[in-house]
């Protein structure tokens, strides 16, 4: 319980340094009271299903992952990772099962409130064309009223965070790069100091030496916020940079979840075999 | 912050609106005059507009209604007093299909729908069939019969005449004729193509001022086919009743009118040498000793007064239309199943013949008691209103149908609910394709509007329909011109709204900088 309260009030940086130190391992802020809130759910699928007209696309679905981690849903296109995402974000609704995020069960009811804990990034960015940039990441709190001086606050903080140039900040998204939209649709996205963030193909669109630096970045962000990620990705590479957990997907089930080193020294099965060794260049 | 955007659209929407349908105060009028499409018609209107006026009521003439139909439903819905008409077509068209054996019968008749009629004012404007005199020679053709043998003969027929029960079917029935080549055309563009010899005979009235000017022939009506014309005054009882003045000057001309005058009135006016206020007062001062002069206001001045009541009809048409359409177009969006019979309804609205739809409306807008002729006419103005919403509907419903869903989830997931989205990110972002609709609706409209003429409503289509009936290309131009500049600067304002309005972010071909 106190868990929550302290990551609406202010979460991001302690929990930021705890993240980091976990991750390497070290004890350097041994706080029970952090510990206890890590292992805490902030993600539950209960036997969560969807098809599309007589089309199963997920099989039902039991999957938890815990405050803080970083997931990735790996695997081909058309697997169904994508539309898992989405019924997170409340964008489809699961034919059977039942979704909680944060302890809240997902409905029309909850819809709102649920949305308030998310940020959700796409590959084409989703952002707002008739939007200079900052108009687009406080659209938001505006909306909910902030103060301006809180705003900026928030606005610098972020800007540091994902390195979006402040220059960009009065341009509109058709006068930025690639890799720019993406760092302002993350900044977007984090404003609000969601407990979750739902990445969907973030770096996609994007050609390898700006993927690599955004990639670098990404990294940096999660530890720094601490923030629960669910990422969907095809590229192995990728999955491998941020996962805590990798979570291998086909033709809608999940057929193997684990370290990203276990799903490469012991794939599962066939299919993972082969979608790993695709992917891994040899000499 | 949360409702500043909410607050103003819907404030720019009411502001729309209000504007639209505010009208401008209009004259007070005891007596309103009604006149159709053709000179003598609207001759007669002037005269007795300076008959009540010298017995002192207020009176106004809408000149050059676009038929029979229209001028006597709105002398019925009360729209109008009085207007000139002739026994012929009472019996045969107002009353098609009942049985008109005699003027009492005919009396009776009107008497049920509130309508009193006059006295001959003294001449007969029967139809007739005209051709020119040699052509006549060529062919060897004196009387109606005698087209029997000239199957093959080009003929133009006024639309007017070739709809009525008494016209063209009945005329070719009770003579026999068998004639393929009967195309329905305008009455003044039929003269000119006579004379230009494009077509051999055509349909006039015989007071036409054109008979005497082009050296028409007339077939002689050997086999009895037409009716008597006898120019009457067709006048609201209850008026009458009110300004009995208003019948004391109907009584004035009674019987003073021979069929050789009116033609010679209708010549000077037709020939340019006096406009038809003139011809009526030269006639009046003459004939019943009034004494009015005439002073015909300068081009300058008609063109503005036409530009400024042009401009009220656009006015009082797209302001509502525009909200009204970006209404419909957000519907259609939304509910994409009522969307489908909406957007083919507005649309099926487009395809009713100018005409066709004042006819529907001006009854049903008399029935509501709006005003529905004259100037600021709410029938044509419902009419414009119609043919300015496909634009808007449509490129609303595009403008914010075409939005990347990327985008639209991406404001749903931030936590945008429908209204906040709609007024934040998905009019914003459709805005240039809806303004793109409404540049549409406006120059479209522009050229609309030009209809109103047709019920009295004004505008610059009243110098254009005049230029055409008397033949004087000036004052066609005189109508035509500023209505196409009116149009030009629309478009050129709405483009200049578009510059300021929309953003940077919306416009092609901004920058990217890799």
């Amino acid at each position: 319980m106190l868990g929550v309260a302290l990551g609406r009030a202010r979460l991001p940086p302690s929990r930021g340094v705890s993240k980091k130190a976990r991750l390497g391992g070290s004890l350097a802020l041994p706080v029970a009271l952090l510990q206890a809130h890590e292992t805490q759910t902030m993600l539950e699928f209960r036997g969560v299903s969807k098809a599309f007209g007589g089309t199963t696309v997920v099989h039902p679905l039991d999957l938890s992952i815990a405050a803080g981690e970083v997931a990735v849903l790996l695997g081909p296109s058309g697997c169904g990772k994508t539309t898992i995402l989405r019924m997170v974000a409340g964008l489809v609704s699961p034919t059977s099962g039942q979704i909680t995020v944060d302890s809240l069960p997902l409905n029309r009811q909850s819809l709102a409130a649920v949305r308030r804990k998310l940020g959700y990034v796409i590959q084409e960015g989703g952002l707002f064309p008739h939007l200079t940039a900052v108009d687009n990441v406080t659209l938001m709190s505006r909306h909910e009223g902030w103060p301006r001086n809180r705003i900026s606050a928030r606005l610098d903080e972020l800007l540091e965070m994902t390195q979006f140039p402040q220059t960009g900040l009065d341009r509109f998204p058709n006068e930025l790069s690639g890799g720019q939209r993406q760092r302002l649709s993350l900044m977007r996205a984090l404003f609000l100091s969601p407990r979750i963030l739902l990445l969907d193909e973030p770096l996609g669109a994007l050609d390898p030496l700006i993927r690599a630096g955004l990639q670098r970045d990404l990294v940096d962000v999660f530890a720094r916020t601490g923030t629960t990620v669910l990422l969907v990705t095809h590229d192995l590479v990728e999955a491998g940079r941020f996962a805590d957990r990798v979570f291998v997907m086909h033709a809608g089930r999940i057929v193997q979840q684990g370290p990203f080193a276990e799903i490469l020294d012991k794939p599962g099965n066939d299919f993972v075999r082969e979608f790993v060794n695709s992917q891994v260049v040899t000499p | 912050m949360k409702h500043r955007s909410t607050v103003k659209f819907f404030g720019l929407m009411v502001v729309l609106l209000a504007a639209g349908l505010i009208p401008l105060p209009r004259r007070a009028v005891q007596v309103r005059i009604g006149s159709k499409k053709f000179t003598e018609s609207v001759i007669l209107g002037e005269m007795l507009r300076l008959l009540v006026e010298d017995a002192g009521l207020e009176a106004a003439h809408y000149r050059e209604f676009g038929g029979t139909r229209i001028v006597f439903d709105a002398l019925v819905a009360g729209e109008i007093d009085v207007y000139p008409e002739y026994t012929g077509t009472i019996a045969q068209e107002i009353f098609a299909g009942q049985n008109v054996p005699d003027k009492a019968a005919m009396r009776a008749l009107l008497a049920e729908k509130g309508i009193g009629i006059s006295e001959s004012l003294g001449f007969s404007n029967t139809y007739a069939l005209a051709l020119t005199r040699k052509r006549a020679a060529e062919l060897g053709l004196a009387r109606v019969s005698d087209l029997k043998r000239l199957p093959e003969l080009r003929i133009a027929i006024t639309h007017e005449f070739l709809d009525r029960g008494d016209g063209w079917p009945a005329l070719t029935r009770h003579y026999d004729l068998q004639h393929r080549n009967v195309a329905g055309v305008d009455h003044d563009v039929a003269y000119r193509e006579l004379l230009a010899g494009e077509i051999d005979l055509i349909d006039v009235y015989s007071t036409d001022a054109m008979i005497r000017r082009g050296d028409l022939v007339l077939l002689e009506d050997d086999q009895n086919f037409f009716p008597r014309y006898d120019a009457v005054w067709l006048y609201r009882l209850a008026t009458a009743e009110r300004y009995p003045a208003m019948l004391a000057a109907i009584e004035r001309v009674q019987g003073l009118l021979s069929e050789a005058a009116m033609q010679s009135l209708n010549d000077e006016v037709e020939a340019g040498r006096a406009s038809e206020t003139q011809a009526a007062a030269e006639f009046l001062n003459r004939q019943v000793g009034l004494n009015v002069e005439v002073r015909e206001p300068s081009r300058t001045r008609m063109i503005a007064r036409h530009v400024i009541e042009h401009l009220d009809l656009v006015r009082r048409s797209l302001l509502p239309a525009i909200v009204v359409g970006i209404a419909l177009g957000i519907f259609c969006q939304r509910r994409p199943r009522a969307g489908r019979f909406v957007l083919p309804a507005v649309g099926l609205l487009q395809t009713i013949p100018s005409l066709a739809l004042l006819v529907l409306l001006l009854p049903l807008v008399a029935a509501l008691g709006y005003h529905s002729i004259g100037e600021g006419s709410v029938t044509a103005v419902t009419a414009l209103f119609c043919y300015c919403l496909l634009p808007i509907v449509r490129n609303t419903y595009t403008g914010i149908d075409g939005i990347q869903r990327g985008t639209i989830e991406s404001a749903t997931v931030l936590g945008l609910g429908p209204m906040a989205r709609l007024i934040e990110i998905e009019l914003p972002i459709a805005l240039p394709t809806i303004l793109a609709g409404i540049r549409t609706s406006a120059v479209q409209n522009v050229g609309f509007a030009t209809l109103g003429a047709i019920i009295g409503a004004g505008g610059l289509g009243q110098p254009i329909l005049r230029g055409i009936r008397v033949n004087d290309v000036s004052l066609i131009l005189a109508g035509a011109i500023p209505a196409a500049l009116l149009a030009l600067v629309l478009q050129v304002s709405i483009d200049a709204i578009e510059w300021l309005v929309v953003p940077r972010g919306l416009k092609r071909g901004a920058a990217v900088q890799e």
